[in-house]
């Protein structure tokens, strides 16, 4: 697959696709669990960077090492993060921020 | 300790890190036996050791200041601490050895303890490694440490309903935030190559480039999500009004200055070529800031809610004072930012510590139901006036000190802008007078005192006596004599002019 | 080819995350979208990183968003809006898109001609255990974090 690397353009692509929906997710919609996998997908994006950085720069190793370490704590943010849901849905019976929004922010 | 890299692991990351594994095993073994009380307080305890005895061990080692020889060993390459790093951790640690102290008596009435003080243990060795950072990866690894300690810590207040709300939407926040933040390094790395932000700073010489402005752009949004600078501060007065009293004066005092801390680290190191672009957008930035967090603080009936906004304005003064720093490489601007941090750190402390104790005693944050307060309970009163009269930027006292830096640094540009900036600044400081001295006024009218005074009955415990004290005589004395103060300032201004070159 | 159908796969699984009206669908996209990561992680020459993400990605967070939303799961999924996808939120993400795009066409603009991907393994047990090794006790420490603070989250002392 020596071609991966002449492949810059749909890559990028890719990421600023998914990075972008990501985004999205966490800012327009209402569901908290939709939020976290906004966040989900925003480190997908950020990971597949320090791949496809690491493969490009001809350094796959320090690539691979970055990525695995933002995959651990995505993975640790989410468990937070679900374990806040559940406490939420504790209190109010509900997951959606139209139903729980009592802070004026 | 050879080198500062191998003094920072092993001094200061090792045994905080080991003793939040240390308190969590044996608070949660003695809670077993004796009670979860007791459990808290044995937590309580080594949390203390382990703070206190890392801190003499960085007054003691004063050479790692200077910077010894790079690390022999290679693991030790993604820590580079300089005098910037040791002045953070000179901030870090009296605060929070002073906050845990508080806590002993303040989170009495809640259970499971063992868990608080191992994660304020953890939340300390985070920012003690983003201050000692010195490779872009190790520095995100270190910022979620302590970014899921504190969010923890948010809601660890579990039973009721804003603890919770606040923390979750404190997580989202700062997880897009951090994100953010990490996906512009990753554009860097995919640009550069380079991991390094010495490596990084030789390559992206070649600015303006639009990757490069790019990755600038999402470092400051990020980055900017966690130091509360104004679009992006909405999660702010939640998270540090509903969390416990402690969290919430480590939270304003030293946790969104440890995110603007790591802005300036990349700004610094990767963006130095353009540090002139970068300052003007920090003045910008910070003028929104200082008097959306002023304007907004005006009109809350809540006396956390209102300290919070204070902290967003307080946020927009320290980048004020780097803005300007910057923009007009001027050493006032940064010295009064650094040492805005340092005087802020305790006022703001102060300030939620004693609200805090009289929030607990009178059970209500309602400032109408305060009414009083602070005359049944003068103690914690006069230190909520001392604090507010602090961030007032009142003579007399510390924050008057650093401010009157950044004021100085706009007139000594001697363009307009300087000058409109100052007076910005001026500006803000009297409108804080409007929030701060009806605050004091209605703790101190005749209210219902009689009531308050039967909840309040109680004389202080020591616990709550000796952080207040001593935070309320930082501020003073600092206020009087800020040249006390300015000791760790000073080098770490060097330190970021060897950057500038001003 | 095969890169191109792959990065369109999971641009299509994004899509599926975001905009499908039920929630379980969301998650079974989002372990698709993990799933074709991993295997493009693969043809990159990566494969921890790509056992890493199948693992954790798709297997675990997968796992942990099922478990979680089958607790909360009933009404609640009524309650999620049909999206409307309105002209202006996909001329924005349109747009969004085409920026991005041209950032990252400037990005390595003349770079690439210069440089071959080197598809190896690469030295990585050596990086992660090496130069990266404080990083690695970082995540031992997160972990931690996350263990403690969940537990804190969930304590029943704490009830009253």
């Amino acid at each position: 697959m020596s071609d991966a690397a002449a492949n810059w353009i749909w890559v990028s692509a890719a990421i600023a696709v998914i990075a972008g929906l990501g985004i999205y997710g966490i800012v327009a919609r209402r569901n908290l669990f939709r939020m976290l996998m906004g966040f989900t997908m925003l480190t997908k994006a950020v990971t597949l960077a320090f791949v496809y950085g690491g493969a490009y720069w001809m350094n796959p190793g320090l690539g691979q090492s970055l990525a695995i370490i933002i995959i651990v704590i995505e993975a640790a943010v989410t468990a937070v993060g679900m374990s806040m849901i559940v406490n939420i849905y504790r209190h109010y019976g509900a997951v959606d921020t139209s139903q729980i929004k009592r802070l004026r922010g | 300790m050879q080198t500062p890299e191998l003094f920072w692991a092993m001094g200061l990351l090792l045994p905080l890190f080991m003793g939040a594994v240390l308190a969590y095993v044996v608070g949660k073994i003695i809670s077993r036996t004796r009670g979860d009380r007791a459990g808290g307080l044995a937590a309580a305890a080594i949390t203390l050791a382990a703070a206190a005895g890392v801190y003499i061990l960085t007054l003691v080692y004063p050479h790692i200041s200077t910077g010894g020889a790079a690390a022999a060993v290679d693991w030790l390459g993604v820590l580079e601490p300089d005098a910037l790093s040791l002045f953070m951790v000179k901030v870090i640690f009296p605060l929070i050895i002073l906050v845990a102290i508080y806590s002993i008596d303040y989170m009495k009435e809640d259970l499971g303890t063992d868990k608080y003080y191992a994660l304020l243990l953890i939340m300390t060795g985070g920012m003690v490694g983003v201050a000692g950072a010195g490779d872009i990866v190790s520095l995100y690894v270190f910022f979620e440490i302590l970014s899921i300690s504190s969010y923890c810590l948010v809601s660890f207040r579990k039973q009721s309903w804003e603890p919770i709300e606040a923390g979750f939407k404190y997580v989202i926040t700062n997880a897009l935030g951090s994100t953010l933040a990490i996906l512009g390094l990753g554009l860097l790395y995919l640009f550069s190559g380079k991991l390094s932000m010495a490596e990084i700073a030789a390559q992206v010489s070649g600015w303006p480039d639009l990757p490069v402005m790019a990755a600038l752009v999402l470092v400051i949004t990020g980055f900017g999500v966690k130091a509360a600078m104004v679009p992006l501060h909405f999660w702010l007065p939640d998270a540090h009004s509903a969390a416990p009293s402690g969290i919430s004066a480590l939270l304003s005092g030293i946790v969104i200055q440890v995110g603007f801390f790591a802005m300036l680290r990349l700004v610094l190191t990767v963006f130095a070529v353009q540090l002139q672009m970068v300052g003007l957008i920090l003045i910008v930035f910070a003028a929104i800031t200082m008097t959306y967090g002023n304007y907004i603080a005006l009109a809350q009936s809540d006396i956390k809610r209102m300290l919070a906004y204070s902290s967003v304005a307080q946020m927009g003064y320290i980048i004020l004072g780097f803005g300007v720093g910057f923009y007009y490489q001027s050493v006032n601007g940064i010295t009064g930012g650094l040492f805005h941090i340092e005087t802020h750190a305790f006022m703001k402390a102060l300030a939620f510590l004693s609200a805090g104790y009289i929030i607990e005693r009178a059970g209500t944050r309602r400032m109408a139901e305060l009414k009083g307060a602070g005359r049944a309970m003068p103690l914690a009163g006069a230190a909520f006036a001392v604090a507010a009269l602090g961030l007032a930027g009142i003579p007399a006292f510390s924050g008057f000190m650093s401010k009157l830096m950044i004021y100085k640094s706009g007139f000594q540009a001697g363009t307009a802008l300087g000058v409109v900036l100052s007076s910005v600044a001026i500006a803000n400081s009297i409108i804080s007078l409007g929030y701060y001295l009806p605050a004091i006024h209605t703790l101190f009218s005749p209210g219902d005192a009689a009531a308050l005074k039967q909840k309040g009955a109680a004389s202080p415990a020591a616990a709550v006596i000796l952080p207040v004290a001593a935070m309320a005589l930082i501020t003073l004395v600092l206020g009087w004599y800020p040249e006390l103060g300015l000791g760790p300032v000073n080098p770490a201004v060097a330190e970021i002019f060897k950057v500038i070159g001003g | 080819m095969l890169v191109v159908l792959l990065l369109a796969l999971m641009a299509l699984a994004a899509l599926g995350v975001v905009f499908s009206r039920d929630l379980l669908y969301a998650v079974i996209s989002l372990g698709l979208l993990s799933v074709f990561t991993s295997v493009f992680f693969y043809t990159l020459g990566a494969p921890y990183a790509s056992i890493m993400e199948l693992s954790i990605g798709a297997g675990l967070i997968t796992v942990l968003f099922m478990a979680t939303i089958s607790l909360v799961e009933e009404r609640q999924l009524k309650g999620e809006r049909k999206l409307k996808l309105s002209f202006l939120s996909v001329a924005g993400l349109l747009v969004t898109g085409a920026v991005a795009l041209f950032i990252f066409t400037a990005l390595f603009k003349g770079a690439a001609a210069e440089h071959a991907a080197v598809i190896s393994p690469g030295p990585l047990p050596e990086i992660l255990w090496g130069k990266r090794l404080l990083d690695v006790l970082g995540l031992g420490i997160i972990i931690f974090a996350a263990a403690i603070g969940i537990g804190a989250l969930f304590r029943t002392e704490g009830e009253k």
